[in-house]
């Protein structure tokens, strides 16, 4: 009987406390999917089983291989908190987590250099053609960062990843 | 970096299919696709994106038109596992006629359904594309 020729799928997600953005790549450069899940409002268990609720749906579609997480601030309990309820639906799923730190980010785009945020999301942007209408304009600096930002570090999460293996 | 200490494997077939990446892809919402497929709902629609109805034949080949890809790459799984079943089936039909005999049919048809199977499985035509 003809094999198929073994895939890979990498989840990424960039954590935020009220959201988290996602990027579902195979073969670490086809973009699968990519989105902002929210989970704003209702008491800390509601909270708790929305996050859930709204990982297992995209861990189901997607069948990831492999689940990324950005780096996770020591002075964050509600990012420390969503990053738990990560770590334990994908042990459930015996699915493996990797951490990104934002060092290993920076230097798989920025190639030695400082790179901002949205410097990072151009890069992106042209690496992966899909992602350029997605793109929000460049953040004044008294504006807060745009919600669509976190599909591009997430994206970049598993750049980076790719990169560094 | 953490990330690069051990390495999990990372092998899997195909996904069922790939709606929800083409539509994403083309920038449309599900509701336009579900008007441009003649779907009834944007919900029915979200049921084939998430592989938990099969689209019907003529839903398919809307699909196939509307987003310029083949069937078979929409669909890449589950084409792949039809594929995988029917080339068993045939192994298994092959067998079964050798073991059998000819009983029922005249020897010159026998012949030839088994010389077609034979042919079949050694080209194992099955074409398995990927959604890029």
């Amino acid at each position: 009987m003809k094999k198929s020729k073994s895939l890979s799928t990498i989840l990424a997600l960039d954590l935020h406390p009220g959201r988290f953005g996602y990027a579902v790549l195979e073969d670490s450069r086809e973009l699968l999917d990519w989105g902002v899940r929210r989970n704003y409002g209702g008491q800390k268990p509601w909270r708790i089983t929305l996050i859930r609720k709204k990982l297992s749906s995209l861990l189901s579609q997607w069948e990831p291989t492999l689940v990324l997480l950005n780096e996770v601030p020591r002075f964050s309990p509600q990012i420390q908190r969503i990053a738990t309820v990560i770590k334990k639906e994908a042990r459930h799923r015996k699915l493996p987590v990797r951490v990104v730190d934002k060092q290993g980010v920076k230097s798989a785009f920025g190639l030695g250099q400082q790179i901002t945020k949205y410097e990072t999301a151009c890069l992106l942007a042209e690496q992966i053609p899909v992602l350029h209408w997605e793109l929000p304009p460049k953040r004044k600096i008294w504006e807060s960062e745009h919600y669509r930002m976190s599909v591009f570090s997430a994206a970049a999460l598993a750049m980076a990843y790719r990169s560094l293996r | 970096m953490r990330a690069c200490k051990s390495l999990p494997c990372m092998a899997r077939r195909k996904l069922k299919n790939y709606l929800r990446t083409f539509r994403k892809r083309a920038g449309l919402a599900q509701g336009d696709v579900s008007y441009l497929v003649k779907a009834r709902t944007k919900g029915e629609w979200s049921r084939y994106e998430r592989s938990m109805r099969q689209p019907s034949l003529r839903t398919a080949f809307a699909c196939e038109e509307a987003f310029g890809i083949p069937v078979a790459r929409l669909f890449a799984g589950l084409r792949e596992s039809v594929g995988d079943e029917t080339i068993e089936r045939m192994h298994r039909l092959k067998s079964r006629l050798k073991t059998t005999g000819n009983t029922m049919n005249p020897a010159r048809r026998f012949a030839r359904k088994l010389q077609w199977l034979g042919q079949r499985l050694a080209d194992r035509l099955i074409p398995h594309i990927s959604p890029a």
